[in-house]
């Protein structure tokens, strides 16, 4: 009599294997239909724009769109003419957020470009970044507990982790309203250029700055959304005339990102090599 | 885990990459359960492909609240049951031209255990399909009878009953093949 446990090892020895076509096939399917998830944002937009038109009260409203179009050129040059937007106003809506999630690109010394994600949370004194992950496109990872004091360091060429006493990676100083309103004092140069993003839908403000202190030499693209006033996009010089590639291109920035439990811990995997520092 | 929420969270911000690294992690093996509740390799990779096609094209409103692995696994049951359910109406015959891969380390034990699996496969569609289900999810998927029960809408006995059953019936299918 065959027993249960030798049909159990049987059953646990299944192994079926994708093809090549397979995954191919899947990848690019499941790519187009992440890609076309962010589309229906616009596509429901349209819905509700034919669903008020084919109401009565919104065929009126049509009709007064003819008016309108005259006096739309005007709105738009009283619009540019009057600033929708001050620092203030980004100052006051930044305060308060506990923490922050960006992704973009950022340049070592050698000029070795590295797309990164970062979740950060501030110092309990608001200085700084406290807990921080920060992931590379290339696998190396930063993890920094504040309550743990620790920084780890994982460069996965030599499948080491660099666990450092210490908060020894942060962000300085936070992005926070003190950071703008600094930024405003300090900048010799400053514009601002009211367009929409066209490729978020967005209405925004496009703040190009640079800081000439002796020593202290940065220039800034800014990009602040008019509707939350936050800013949603940045890049960073680590010189005063915009000059070479940005030292962080930030094409994402989200305030009070969802942080997964554990986020801030860093799990050293079987047979990486450790050494503290 | 934490691997597994940081992946759907960038996922949520259309990483691709996370994307890929999750079908990467888990197609195996849910490709290895989809073949092993449908028996048929063509309909298992068509059922793992619109997972997730479907996963991909949610992903960005996707909330985990458990497991990935539980609720892709989840996904990849209801759509066999559903490919049964259909087969069941059309009243088509389920034919076996492939045996399980199977896992081996030499040719004559290969060739042994490709003939093994290839009389449980026999065997398994010989069972109901609720309890196929229970068994595999069990044994090969790893999950906990609590987690079947939710999943097929039963109670917990209900589930330990089909395992049971299911498990008596392939041994006694197997021992019957070997017999003659």
């Amino acid at each position: 009599m065959r027993p249960a446990e030798n049909i159990k090892r049987l059953i646990q020895n299944l192994s079926d294997k994708t093809s090549v076509q397979m995954d191919q096939r899947v990848r690019e399917d499941m790519l187009r239909a992440l890609a076309e998830s962010e589309k229906p944002s616009v596509l429901m937009r349209l819905k509700i724009g034919r669903t008020i038109m084919k109401s009565p009260i919104a065929k009126l409203a049509a009709a007064a769109m003819i008016a309108i179009a005259i006096v739309l050129p005007l709105a738009i040059l009283n619009y540019t003419a009057t600033p929708a937007w001050a620092i203030e106003q980004t100052i006051e809506a930044i305060e308060g957020f506990h923490a922050i999630y960006g992704s973009g690109v950022t340049v070592d010394e050698n000029g070795n470009e590295y797309e990164f994600e970062y979740w950060a949370r501030p110092r309990k004194d608001g200085t700084a970044s406290g807990d921080l992950r920060m992931e590379t496109k290339g696998g190396q990872v930063i993890v920094v507990n504040e309550q743990k004091n620790v920084t780890y360091k994982y460069d996965p060429g030599h499948s080491t982790v660099y666990v450092e006493s210490g908060i020894t990676f942060y962000s300085s100083p936070w992005i926070n309203g003190e950071y703008f309103r600094k930024m405003k004092e300090d900048c010799t140069d400053w514009h601002e250029e009211y367009r929409r993003d066209e490729l978020m839908g967005r209405d925004c403000v496009f703040v190009r700055a640079s800081d000439r202190d002796p020593g202290n030499n940065w220039s800034y693209v800014f990009q602040f959304d008019l509707e939350t006033k936050l800013p949603i996009r940045l890049k960073v010089w680590n010189n005063s005339d915009f000059k070479g590639k940005p030292y962080v291109t930030a094409d994402k920035v989200l305030y009070n990102p969802e942080l997964p439990e554990g986020i801030f811990d860093f799990t050293i995997l079987e047979g990486v090599q450790v050494i503290n520092r | 885990m934490l691997e597994d929420k940081l992946l759907v969270l960038k996922c949520r911000h259309g990483n691709k990459d996370a994307m890929c690294r999750i079908y990467e992690k888990y197609k195996d093996y849910l490709l290895t359960l989809a073949r092993g509740f449908l028996g048929e390799q063509a309909e298992a990779e068509d059922i793992v492909h619109d997972v997730f096609v479907a996963f991909a094209r949610s992903a960005r409103q996707f909330r985990l609240t458990g497991s990935l692995k539980g609720y892709l696994v989840t996904c990849v049951s209801n759509r066999a049951r559903d490919r049964i359910r259909a087969r069941m109406r059309q009243a088509e015959a389920l034919d076996s031209t492939s045996p399980f891969a199977a896992v081996s380390r030499n040719p004559e034990q290969h060739a042994a255990e490709v003939e093994e699996l290839t009389r449980l496969r026999r065997a398994m569609r010989q069972i109901p399909y609720e309890q196929r289900e229970a068994v595999l999810l069990h044994v090969r998927g790893e999950m906990r009878f609590r987690e079947i029960a939710k999943l097929q809408g039963v109670s917990v006995s209900t589930v330990h009953g089909r395992y049971r059953y299911g498990l008596d019936k392939l041994r006694s299918l197997l021992n019957s093949e070997v017999k003659q």
